[in-house]
């Protein structure tokens, strides 16, 4: 009898432990496989025409198109939702996938990946801001916190990039400050992107390795439509001039231009 | 032999949960209070799992002045239970540094229920809704950053939010998360008028001719039960517009002069009236709708005819205006600065 007593407190203790937790079973990623490995981006951004020059915090650059002499002390923005396509077709898929890459700061520039799956990956998928979920859900952590100042307290939503700086007007410096947003309606400039991995850049994960993925980024190409920093020096909402600048005419912005934008340099 | 297997089992519950991030609520029965004539709120906690404890946390914060940029007011300095959460009949409130707001402080209620927020509903959630007050250099002047800061110095806070976090430092959401559950239980709903909604009581005569006038002249803007249907209109303040409201949120030039409909319950202990405090009493406002409005490019059609309301219907309307007046809600203990 006692035996059976405690078969069933036993068996109690169990379910109401198994009930109590199932959520959590659903949420933790799956424990580190034997065969999984990981991947590196490494972001490097420059400006001009041919990438010729180094775009760092405090470094004078010069537009290849529009001639202004930049000097950023800020540049941050936003890629998220990053998922890797393995060639047979499945996902792997990055959870809480934000990441804020600041300029000035080195780490932020390497975005790292753990725990692939073994094999050979086609093409990456990233979205470059916070996509509309995050901007309407309320209080967020990490890189969406708010202490990151990049979120718009009066007209709620993520600041998807900014750039600040000096230029030169007349010899003058004169200040310069771009928050690019939006991300609804006609003001959306949240933009999903893909990196194919073909040709001499295949990506091949393999177990306890690391391969690195270089990247660069040219943002000298959020003037590429938008008029010279002495017409337009400031946009600091959503609108017709934040998208000029991050989506461009014709797909040529920073956020969307195919081919310079974020372009694939090496695998390793 | 009994209890240690039963205790071991309480263990392996306690650690298997641990990783969830929350503990189970101390008090379970500590729920939403859902009014019968109400519909179901738009916040549902989603994401924030309502707890006394959770509660309690965000009341300690809306009446601790930590949250300014030199601890000189809180949330409650300008949201006064006695006045449903709005100022102390003043037009525009006081900040930091004494500087002065320029739009009238609204009172808060029923806020699980707007789809936005600000009288421009530039903040599209409830949880994010403080930022604007906290960081404002009109108002509580101070930055996320040091707001965060001054939470994780202080032993109080890390010792309650500890309790109900899985955390190693309060974080900004955290603290957000908390306010709102203090913000969104704010629910008034037990006025004279809800009591003869639901049968308890009878109006006088004079409240019955202002109710039937209400419902026929101010209930499609004003809708019942939360006696405001969220949009944004030009209630026809001005000819000239002065302050653009929503139009600055949306840059549309359909929207200048336009503001949320506010909601007309505790009117009574609300004012001054409009989003700039213009009139001190519901006499001036009702006798502005009969007579007073301005047209201009958005001004609301259904405010382009005069209500031309009587001096005897606009009596009555006040006194129905008046049956609006929830006094539980005001002298409520759970909303009340608490004892530390």
């Amino acid at each position: 009898m006692k035996t059976i007593k405690l078969t069933i407190a036993a068996a109690a203790a169990l379910i109401l432990g198994l009930a109590s937790c199932k959520k959590e079973e659903t949420t933790t990623p799956t424990p580190v496989a034997t065969g999984n490995g990981s991947v590196s981006i490494e972001l490097s951004h420059k400006f001009g025409m041919m990438n010729e020059q180094t775009l760092a915090i405090g470094l004078p650059v010069i537009h290849p198109m529009k001639g202004d002499t930049m000097t950023f002390s800020k540049f941050k923005y936003f890629i998220s939702n990053v998922k890797f396509k393995k060639a047979d077709g499945t996902y792997w898929t990055e959870s809480e996938s934000y990441h804020l890459v600041d300029l000035a700061t080195a780490e932020s520039l390497k975005l790292s990946f753990k725990d692939l799956p073994a094999g050979t990956y086609t093409q990456m998928e990233y979205t470059i801001g916070v996509d509309s979920a995050r901007n309407v859900s309320g209080a967020q952590t990490g890189a969406l916190s708010t202490t990151n100042d990049m979120y718009w307290d009066w007209n709620s939503g993520y600041i998807m990039l900014k750039a600040e700086g000096t230029y030169k007007d007349n010899k003058a410096d004169k200040m310069f400050a771009f928050h690019l947003g939006g991300f609804s309606g006609a003001n959306n400039i949240v933009t999903k992107r893909t990196i194919a991995f073909d040709g001499s850049n295949v990506l091949n994960v393999t177990k306890g390795n690391t391969s690195s993925i270089s990247v660069q980024v040219n943002p000298g190409l959020l003037w590429h439509s938008a008029p010279s920093v002495k017409t337009l020096n400031m946009v600091h909402m959503p609108g017709a001039a934040a998208k000029l600048m991050a989506l461009g005419e014709s797909g040529m912005g920073f956020f969307t231009n195919p081919l310079y934008s974020f372009k694939l340099i090496s695998i390793k | 032999m009994l209890l240690k297997i039963v205790l071991v089992g309480v263990i392996l519950l306690t650690f298997s949960c641990k990783k969830e991030g929350k503990i189970t609520p101390f008090s379970p029965t500590f729920t939403f209070n859902q009014p019968v004539n109400f519909p179901a709120p738009y916040y549902t906690f989603e994401n924030n799992p309502l707890t006394k404890e959770g509660f309690e946390l965000g009341r300690y914060l809306f009446y601790d002045p930590i949250l300014s940029l030199d601890s000189s007011i809180s949330c409650s300095s300008c949201h006064a239970q006695s006045h449903s959460f709005a100022d102390h009949n003043i037009p525009f409130s006081k900040g930091v540094d004494k500087k002065i707001g320029t739009r009238n402080t609204p009172a808060l209620m029923n806020l699980a229920w707007s789809t936005s927020f600000m009288w421009n509903g530039g903040v599209n959630h409830i949880e994010v809704q403080p930022l604007v007050p906290l960081t404002s250099t009109h108002e509580l002047g101070e930055s996320m950053i040091n707001i965060v800061l001054k939470l994780n110095r202080s032993n109080f806070y890390r010792t309650k939010f500890k309790a109900l976090y899985e955390m190693d430092e309060i974080t900004d959401q955290h603290f957000l998360k908390v306010l709102a559950q203090f913000t969104a239980m704010l629910v008034s709903s037990n006025s004279r008028y809800d009591q003869y909604i639901s049968g308890k009581i009878n109006f006088t005569t004079q409240e019955v001719e202002g109710y039937a006038l209400f419902k026929a002249n101010c209930a499609s803007c004003h809708r019942e039960p939360l006696f405001t249907d969220y949009s944004f209109r030009n209630s026809g303040l001005e000819s000239i517009i002065v302050d653009s409201g929503r139009y600055r949120v949306t840059q549309n030039p359909a929207d200048l002069g336009k503001f949320k409909v506010p909601t007309l319950r505790n009117i009574e202990f609300t004012y001054p009236y409009m989003h700039d405090g213009k009139f001190m009493n519901l006499e001036q406002v009702i006798a502005f709708k009969s007579n007073g409005i301005k047209d201009s490019p958005t001004l609301d059609p259904l405010l382009k005819t005069p209500f031309a309301f009587t001096k005897i219907q606009q009596q009555a309307l006040i006194s129905f205006l008046k049956t609006l007046s929830d006094y539980n809600y005001t002298s409520n203990p759970l909303y009340a600065e608490p004892r530390r």
